[in-house]
């Protein structure tokens, strides 16, 4: 299959994410960027960053008009958010990604089972 | 509507969203690990959760970019076609989202947040030969 083809593909998973949850886009974009397109690691976080911003304006907007978006409690993590992002594009290049993935591997179990079976 | 009131405090949800606002400009799942903080903690729905996240991402995404850019990390290829892709997946979701019943919205995003959790533990170090 061709690179676009597994591309658009890949990026409608992340778009399904995306939507019904409101995140987990990066979740489906950088295990199929990397292992099925088959692009360089760190190349596949920064692009998936890049590919889910255009789809959160899109599901942000549509949250928004469902009256699902609290601006009031949104503010603090936006300050927060914006922050972090600069700091994030500074320490990007130095950062041990792998070892990252796996904490983060771990966590996502942790709220997986606390998502799932609710307690 | 937002009915249920926020439990935290708005100095840590600051902090919070500066942690995850860092790993969210990796790709790493920031944004994940946003909405577990705000439905564990800060007693919000899935719905709820997803709409802040969405918006903090827009937010956390933009400055790291213009850096991930200036460093030649984003494949421009890959980024058009996924986002071609993306766009009539998410309008479609979102839309069935605000239908669904949140205690299944929930337990949807758990049972992918395993999945994918499973998935990375147990993946191999770069397996791209270029």
């Amino acid at each position: 299959m061709k690179n676009k083809v597994k591309s658009v593909i890949t990026g409608a998973l992340a778009g399904l994410a995306n939507g019904f949850f409101g995140a987990g886009g990066g979740l489906f974009l950088v295990p199929l960027l990397t292992r099925w397109i088959k692009i360089d690691e760190r190349k596949a976080f920064a692009t998936s960053v890049g590919i889910i911003l255009p789809l959160s304006i899109i599901s942000a907007i549509m949250y928004f008009m469902k009256g699902s978006i609290n601006l009031l409690s949104a503010l603090p993590f936006l300050i927060g958010g914006t922050v972090g992002g600069i700091i994030s594009g500074h320490l990007f290049k130095k950062v041990p990604i792998h070892a990252l993935r796996k904490i983060f591997a771990l966590l996502i179990l942790y709220g997986g089972i606390r998502a799932l079976f609710g307690f | 509507m937002d009915s249920s009131p926020k439990k935290t405090m708005w100095w840590i949800d600051v902090l919070i969203g500066t942690a995850t606002g860092i790993l969210s400009g990796f790709g790493i799942g920031g944004g994940t690990l946003l909405i577990l903080w705000l439905t564990l903690f800060a007693g919000l729905n899935q719905l709820q959760a997803g709409g802040i996240n969405l918006l903090y991402f827009v937010f956390s995404a933009v400055p790291a970019l213009i850096s991930h850019a200036k460093n030649k990390l984003i494949d421009k290829k890959i980024l058009i076609f996924c986002i071609i892709g993306g766009i009539p997946s998410c309008i479609i979701a979102s839309l069935i989202a605000s239908q669904l019943d949140v205690t299944w919205l929930r337990k949807g995003f758990g049972v992918l947040l395993l999945f994918i959790g499973i998935k990375e533990l147990f993946s191999p170090k770069q397996d791209t030969k270029k």
